[in-house]
């Protein structure tokens, strides 16, 4: 019998826990070779095709080992003649051809070489995750592209004219590349991928053969997060002009709000590209997005695209981005998504449709804020709370000193000036439920002493504590423990 | 009748000494137990409420002690009455592997002292409580299929022959409760199904336990035929040659029985559409399970069989004890709360094993000592033979 | 049949006997446990809660445990994830999830349909009409099964002491019942937690999630796992990384479902068994009588034979015999007359 406890006992201690594998990383230089329209299902797995180590091994040769330069000096992907085989097996061939040739070539004179057999390159393994980032062009890059280019936009913006079937540019249409370049190629236009890559990457091949400064060559210098963030931003950032206003009128067809006015000057330094609201193309917003919506604007109505405050787009959308940040959220984290009927008007007070005067653009001037009052009995300048003194000392409030520093912080904003013109809105960040006035109501005026835990209506115990920590927390200051606020109570046995 | 003469009684014998020191040992144990609450001899912790004396003393000593049941049937239900040599051992294993079981139950309960409640407002919804009462039934009925060779061995002619005229009715009785307690014994598992590891959860639960009762029952009763013929050989009523010929019919019986359980624990998996878990740590320590001591033994025993090798069976016999004591223990604690952190983890104290080891050193001291004496591993010369 | 006809009637008394031990077949529509609306619970957001631990402190005091040993303001004590135990029936845990801290606390969930309560062997532990499960250390045999089933991991267990109770939260039972709100609820400043009819506290939830979009998960948590408990979660990232990983996106079926499949089985083998094992009994005493009564028959037949063999061979036998006697006799009588022939010759 012990024998056997011995026995149980290695067997036991021989036991692990499993442990969770992190998912696979398919890094941004691998192409994953899915052709299923015409391969139909899938016999084997696709290759993930390591562009990295191929342009690496063929520093040297250069990439017209795979790649035809067209005569535009565009680089073509390998195989681009393969969008034309429509048989499966031909297409097959042609793939395999290429790779395993030049695999085999290359074993042939002893260098180093890729795989010959069909598993190795078709492995299978649990699909990866990619941590390819997508690339996307900022001012900044833009600015850059637009200098090294002298200004001349048709050197990458064109459109394609339907009737001639061909490509040209026209000044003052110059969209960005997603407005038309999807997500897959379809006929002869060509995916996002494709069309910036021939671009792209035709160009800094070009510049880099002639020793001029180039982008990136490689996948990484793009797709890679690290890289892409290194890339060289200018510290003044010229103005992207494409001919636009520096300040017009919103007033959408249909529409019968009044109108308002739009300062397109003073968004463009806070948004990182046009395409920040000018999602898809640089066409004016009610053009896709009409007053009954359409399937231009995927059904999203105009009321919806301007007011949508879960979306990034929309002025409502970003707007509430703006007040979740540190400096705004200590007040505005307990009022809801949604912003109060009373602030419609601070937007909407153009003039009404169809008049004259939107003939005009509007002038915006920064509102006037009133200073804040003197100290008075209205507006203390600190306020001793000593209701429910128990196992804590009273606290005092720098009341003034609060109200002094949200003051500060919404003279510091444009945004926060429009909507805090009246300086009692400063008050209601505390002060809520209640009419903005010179005198608010205190906060026992509603909240009863007694704990009062069975209602979403706190007692005044966790009214005083909820509004006070929950905004420290969301302003990320550093006074929320007990003692920052209140001192223990000497003669109370600290629990 | 053997024709071994009785051996001198020794006193001083190395498994006694063993006893002894066993014993010795256990009583510091039993009193910090009993004094100073279940933590001063166990490492059981907040998460781990079942440890080491659940898993070996209860779940894996009432797998084992199965042998009475299986036994009775084959020989009073099933007419075998070439295993009538070994169905009194098997009850008496029986009767005292439950006995030990109450015993090591009332020592892991924090409060003993409050069972009869059980009776007096039972939790009918309860597994535990079908499992409750129905060991203590059960153990009572093994004492009535057992009572006739105490009687014997008293002389009390009248109670015999009670206790004789009622043997089918008490092993129906057993059958019966042994059914339903083996299984609800696994069956308790099933409403944790966040915390056993899901190889090992099934809504089948009960029935391997049932299965492999089974299996554990016929190898005990092979394995303890073994120890009693090497051991207290002059007590036993039949040749070598006899007690291999019963061991190699229970070896046939456990391998059809092992095989059973394998190709449901199999079903089992496939139920459950737990394959991927195969390959994780804890899926290996499954298949050493399934694999090493259920399919293994199996194999082994149809080896032993065909080959006509009883010490092959008895090898085999003591790797499927081994395999039922690892899945209890699995059940348990080791693949139950198999999603804790390391550091939460449960390993038993050595006073855990040692506490069980006293259990077992008893039962075997005790079995000694009745088997010695009373007509078990032979017959009563009044009473007709066993052949 | 040669079953006797005692032998039949005993073992239809088992079977009645071991039917009217039976165990009460749960009816498989109706749970176990009646859920009245009215029963109260608590509603825990955690987006408000700070890890301040007034809770904690506020429990110990009302339940007379001894008092928290990490004072408030410890931040230290949140660096190992901790469980309740036998002196701290609720703890506040901090996880981190994007970089943000976030703190919950636990304690025992008083669910609708308790595992607790419906593996309880000795009805220890209850689920009241008010809402809260309730233990009765009286009647506790200490088997700690309770413990075994909580999804939850909120009970413990006084493994220190002789006489040993499992420990959790009570819910305040005696409090709630004289119209007080429990220990933790009062305590907390935040109104992290708050207390009141569940299906009140659920509009709550609904509403706050509503009204605050961004910041909740939109789920509240306990409103139907496993049938639904009477502490509600209100929490501003998935359950799982709070430390509830293994409950997230679990059944809505409450856990003492699950055994009663099993337990509907131990009527079926109670009346079952009976007759299929009396049947083999009888099936193996018939078919060993039969091949009994065959012997026999075959003994009296050989028997028979050998009879039939045996007179023939005396009779053979005693034919031979008397052809032999006769030719001896005739033997004997030539011999003498031969003897007497040439005696007579000699004479002459």
């Amino acid at each position: 019998m012990k024998r056997s406890l011995v026995l149980i006992a290695i067997l036991v201690s021989g036991v692990s826990f499993a442990a969770e594998e992190p998912p696979r990383q398919v890094t941004p230089a691998t192409v994953t070779m899915q052709f299923s329209e015409a391969f139909g299902e899938m016999q084997r797995p696709a290759v993930e095709f390591d562009h990295k180590a191929h342009t690496k091994a063929l520093e040297v040769e250069g990439c017209e080992t795979c790649h035809r330069i067209d005569d535009n000096g565009v680089l073509i992907p390998l195989l681009e003649s393969g969008l034309e085989i429509d048989n499966r097996d031909d297409l097959i061939d042609a793939y395999h051809d290429s790779c395993m040739g030049c695999h085999r070539e290359r074993s042939a004179e002893t260098l180093a070489a890729g795989p010959n057999t069909c598993g190795e390159c078709h492995v299978r393994r649990q699909p990866g995750v990619s941590v390819r980032a997508e690339m996307a062009f900022d001012y900044s890059l833009h600015a850059r592209h637009a200098k090294a280019f002298e200004d001349k936009c048709e050197n990458c913006h064109h459109v394609y004219d339907d009737v001639t079937e061909e490509l040209k540019y026209e000044k003052g249409k110059e969209e960005g590349c997603r407005s038309c370049h999807g997500a897959v190629d379809e006929n002869r236009k060509l995916s996002l991928a494709n069309a910036s890559h021939r671009a792209c990457i035709s160009c800094h091949l070009k510049r880099l053969r002639s020793e001029l400064e180039s982008g990136p060559m490689l996948c990484a210098g793009c797709h890679d997060l690290e890289q892409r963030n290194a890339i060289k931003r200018l510290e003044e950032v010229p103005r992207l002009v494409r001919g636009q206003a520096d300040t017009i009128w919103i007033h959408g067809a249909d529409a019968k709000t009044a109108t308002v006015a739009f300062d397109h000057l003073s968004h463009e330094p806070v948004t990182g590209s046009c395409s920040t609201c000018h999602h898809q193309t640089l066409k004016p917003c009610d053009e896709c997005h009409s007053f009954v919506g359409s399937p231009d604007g995927a059904g999203v109505t105009m009321a919806q695209a301007y007011h949508l405050s879960s979306s990034e787009h929309s002025c409502v959308g970003c707007h509430s981005q703006r007040v979740a940040e540190k400096l705004c959220a200590g007040c505005h984290h307990t009022l809801s998504a949604t912003p109060a009927e009373r602030t419609c008007v601070v937007c909407h007070n153009g003039p009404p449709q169809g008049s004259q005067a939107l003939e005009t653009a509007p002038i915006l001037v920064d509102l006037r804020l009133d200073p804040l009052p003197v100290p008075s009995d209205d507006y203390p300048e600190t306020v001793v709370i000593e209701a429910l003194v128990d196992t804590y000392e009273a606290s005092t409030l720098p009341h003034a000193k609060i109200v002094g520093k949200l003051d500060e912080i919404v003279r510091e904003s444009r945004l926060a000036g429009r909507f805090h013109s009246d300086t009692t809105t400063l008050c209601s960040g505390c002060h809520h439920h209640s009419p903005a006035g010179t005198r608010p109501p205190p906060c026992r005026a509603c909240h009863s002493e007694e704990a009062n835990a069975t209602r979403d209506f706190p007692g005044l115990k966790v009214a005083y504590h909820r509004q006070c920590i929950g905004c420290h927390i969301a302003m990320e200051i550093q006074k929320q423990g007990c003692t920052d606020c209140h001192e223990a109570r000497a003669e109370e046995v600290q629990p | 009748m053997s024709d071994s003469a009785v051996p001198e009684k020794k006193w001083i014998t190395p498994f006694n000494v063993f006893a002894a020191v066993v014993f010795v040992v256990s009583l510091p144990l039993i009193y910090l137990r009993w004094f100073h609450g279940i933590g001063s001899v166990t490492n059981l912790n907040q998460d781990v409420p079942w440890g080491f004396w659940i898993g070996f003393d209860v779940m894996a000593g009432v797998a084992l002690a199965a042998g009475g049941y299986v036994m009775a049937t084959a020989v009073h239900l099933f007419g075998m009455k070439e295993y009538e040599p070994v169905v009194r051992p098997a009850i008496l294993t029986g009767f005292l592997g439950y006995v030990l079981v109450i015993i090591g139950v009332g020592f892991d309960l924090g409060r003993p002292w409050n069972a009869p409640h059980m009776l007096l407002q039972p939790g009918l919804a309860s597994i535990l409580f079908l499992v409750g009462l129905h060991v203590g039934l059960y153990c009572t009925t093994q004492f009535v299929e057992i009572s006739p060779a105490l009687f014997e061995w008293l002389g009390w002619k009248k109670w015999r022959k009670i206790a004789v005229s009622i043997t089918l009715g008490a092993t129906i009785f057993g059958v019966i409760l042994s059914t339903l307690h083996q299984s609800a014994l696994g069956a308790m598992l099933l409403i944790t199904p966040t915390k056993l590891h899901p190889l090992w959860y099934s809504p089948f639960i009960g029935l391997f336990f049932f299965v492999s009762s089974i299996a554990a029952g016929l190898a005990m009763v092979t394995f303890e035929g073994m120890l009693s013929h090497k051991f207290m050989g002059y007590r036993v009523g039949i040749d070598q040659d006899r007690l291999d010929r019963i061991t190699l019919g229970l070896g046939k019986a456990t391998c059809i029985t092992l095989g059973t359980y394998f190709a449901i624990k199999l079903l089992g998996v496939a139920h459950g559409h737990t394959w991927s878990y195969l390959g994780t740590p804890m899926g290996l320590w499954f298949l050493v399970e399934i694999l090493g001591f259920v399919l293994l033994p199996c194999v082994l025993y149809l080896v032993a069989y065909r080959e006509q090798r009883p010490k092959l069976v008895r090898f085999a016999a003591f790797i499927t004890v081994m395999g039922i004591i690892l899945n209890r223990l699995n059940v348990s604690f080791i693949a139950f709360n198999w999603q804790l952190p390391h550091d939460k983890g449960y390993f038993p104290a050595w006073s855990e094993f040692w506490i069980s080891m006293l259990f077992v050193t008893a039962g075997i001291v005790i079995y000694r000592w009745i088997v010695s004496r009373m007509p078990i591993l032979d017959n009563h010369p009044d009473y007709g033979s066993i052949h | 049949m040669s079953i006797s006809r005692r032998g039949f009637l005993g073992g239809l008394g088992v079977s009645a006997l071991a039917a009217g031990s039976t165990d009460a077949e749960p009816h498989t529509e109706h749970s176990y446990f009646e859920v009245p609306d009215e029963r109260y619970g608590l509603l825990h957001d955690t987006t408000l809660c700070v890890g301040c631990r007034s809770c904690e402190a506020g429990c110990k005091e009302v339940n007379e445990l001894p008092p928290i040993e990490r004072p408030i303001g410890d931040m230290a004590v949140f660096d190992h994830e901790r469980r309740t135990t036998d002196t701290e029936l609720t703890v506040v845990n901090r996880y981190t999830v994007d970089g943000k801290d976030i703190f919950r606390k636990h304690q025992c969930m008083h669910c609708n349909e308790p595992s607790c309560a419906s593996v309880c062997l000795v009805k220890a532990l209850v689920k009241s009409p008010e809402g809260p499960v309730l233990y009765d250390p009286d009647v506790c045999v200490g088997c700690r099964y309770c413990m075994m089933t909580c999804p939850y991991y909120a009970l413990a267990y006084e493994y220190s002491s002789p006489n040993p109770r499992v420990m959790r939260c009570t819910m305040c039972y005696p409090r709630i019942i004289e119209g007080k709100v429990p220990g933790c609820a009062e305590a907390c400043p935040m109104g992290a937690i708050s207390f009141g009819k569940r299906s009140d506290l659920l509009v709550l939830a609904r509403d706050r999630i509503a009204k605050h979009p961004g910041r909740y998960v939109e789920h509240v948590f306990g409103e139907y796992e496993f049938g639904g408990t009477s502490w509600l979660l209100l929490t501003g990232t998935p359950i799982g990384n709070l430390g509830l990983g293994s409950l997230e996106n679990v059944s809505h079926t409450p856990l003492p479902e699950l055994t009663k499949s099993f337990l509907s089985i131990v009527p079926l083998v109670l009346t079952m068994w009976p007759g299929l094992l009396l049947g083999f009994y009888a099936f193996t005493k018939r078919r060993n009588e039969v091949s009994e009564e065959e012997a026999r028959a075959r003994v009296v037949e050989a028997l028979m034979q050998a009879d039939e063999e045996t007179k023939t061979k005396l009779a053979a036998a005693a034919e031979r015999a008397g052809k032999d006697k006769e030719r001896a006799i005739a033997q004997a009588v030539k011999k003498a007359l031969e003897e007497q022939a040439a005696k007579e010759g000699s004479d002459e």
